[in-house]
């Protein structure tokens, strides 16, 4: 039977491990390779590598660090951040990443994440939505500044049609504030999408990943109750297992 | 020295850095004169079906590795994608042959409802019969899977010649086989830590 996973997340901005409050304020802290090795001994079920800059600044993730991370954990390892083409993905799949994220480059092209999709697999092509609630209504943000042209329920359906293999669902209201997960996000696209739903941005303790995969998250994605406090990967599968909910231990 | 197969839709450098660390000669084969002097190949699988079976045809690799595998009898390993391409035919992305090494289809994996969401990805349990690739490992421990097509295998087992592991995923699909000096895993060893380095340590010793 399958297991419910949680998915650390390292955000980089270029070379740096960073964690952002609401998609703003940052906080510097360290060397990936550093945090991977930690996360690697911890034994987690994935790890997910992010450059949240690369986008905006016209480049792609670090390929050293991703060769350097993959060089030492043997598990499953996604990677984001500016990947735009083919060719990208090809180049970051050979050094050691298993399946990519993509965001800017899905807002600016579907036709890519379908080109992608068949040429790497749907199980290779990761998509990560940013939400940001506006007056109540959930919207697609793009911190890359990519015009978004699609409601939510739209653009999700849309990743789907084009081949994804899942969907980060990530809350821009409750990143880096550790007050919970936005359950009733999780729930509302958990109901439209069918491939599984990784989901982002607010995991406090380890109840919100029991009540994050009983909303409908498929896995269970977090940095900041990583970074800032004593809960390890293994707290919150140590509560899933408590409730019922299939785990790795 | 082992052969990985290349065609360059692959996370065969995962692989490789696990060879490695046991300390196994490996090397990346892109083309027929680089299987030359391997005595054993593993097919890492990451793509589509019909993209990777089509590289296999235009790059000649497929004539070159039947001709390893079935006339030399050199061990293949195949792995996620690599196992299904070693069917007969594959469904994905339009009916397209594989190696034909097997007599076997592979079809999108049957889930009984919705709540079985696809891509089938995460950690499952496999179990095994008389294996030389689980040597040392427990029945039922987790790998590391993520695909959405499985492999079912037409050949019936006949005096023990086909060795097959099962995972359960709503429905009970095939998640390995061993037959003679073909072997194919359906999930990923390099990524499934202890159990999957110990598994390709097995293979390497075989």
């Amino acid at each position: 039977m399958l297991r419910n996973r949680v998915i650390p997340v390292v955000l980089l901005d270029g070379y740096s491990v960073v964690k952002t409050i609401r998609f703003k304020e940052r906080r510097n802290l360290g060397s990936p390779i550093t945090v991977a090795r930690i996360y690697n001994r911890r034994n987690v079920d994935e790890l997910m590598l992010l450059d949240i800059d690369a986008s905006k600044n016209g480049d792609k993730i670090d390929e050293m660090t991703v060769e350097e991370v993959a060089s030492e954990c043997f598990m499953p390892l996604s990677v984001g951040g500016g990947l735009q083409n083919c060719a990208d993905i090809a180049n970051i799949l050979s050094k050691g990443a298993d399946k990519v994220v993509l965001n800017t480059s899905a807002l600016k092209s579907l036709s890519f994440v379908k080109e992608a999709a068949d040429m790497f697999g749907s199980q290779c092509i990761v998509a990560s939505v940013d939400v940001l609630k506006k007056a109540d209504n959930y919207t697609v943000f793009s911190h890359s500044g990519v015009p978004v042209n699609f409601g939510l329920i739209d653009w999700i359906n849309k990743l789907e049609e084009a081949g994804i293999g899942e969907l980060v669902i990530n809350s821009v209201d409750n990143d880096g504030v550790m007050c919970g997960y936005d359950y009733e996000l999780i729930t509302l696209v958990s109901n439209i999408v069918s491939v599984p739903i990784i989901a982002l941005g607010g995991v406090q303790e380890p109840t919100d990943a029991v009540n994050g995969v009983k909303a409908g998250a498929s896995a269970i994605a977090a940095a900041s109750i990583f970074h800032f406090t004593d809960y390890t990967p293994n707290d919150l599968k140590l509560a899933m297992n408590e409730a019922n909910i299939p785990v790795r231990l | 020295m082992i052969g990985l197969i290349d065609v360059g839709t692959g996370n065969t450098n995962s692989v490789y850095r696990v060879l490695r660390f046991l300390g196994c000669k490996a090397k990346l084969c892109s083309e027929p004169s680089q299987l030359m002097n391997c005595n054993k190949l593993i097919f890492p699988g990451v793509g589509g079906f019909a993209e990777v079976s089509g590289r296999l045809i235009q790059t000649k690799m497929k004539e070159a590795i039947k001709q390893l595998v079935i006339n030399e009898k050199s061990p293949f390993l195949g792995i996620c994608l690599g196992m299904q391409l070693m069917a007969e035919k594959g469904h994905e992305g339009g009916l397209n042959k594989g190696l034909g090494l097997i007599d076997a289809e592979v079809k999108k994996l049957a889930v009984p409802t919705s709540e079985f969401r696809l891509p089938h990805i995460g950690w499952n349990d496999v179990y095994f019969q008389e294996s030389k690739l689980f040597k040392n490992i427990s029945n039922g421990s987790c790998f590391y899977f993520v695909h959405s097509y499985a492999m079912t295998i037409r050949e019936q087992p006949k005096d023990k010649e086909i060795s097959i592991a099962t995972s359960d995923y709503g429905n009970t699909f095939i998640a390995g086989f061993e037959k003679d000096n073909l072997f194919g895993v359906q999930f990923h060893p390099e990524k499934s830590q202890q159990v999957g380095i110990q598994l390709l340590k097995n293979y390497i010793e075989i």
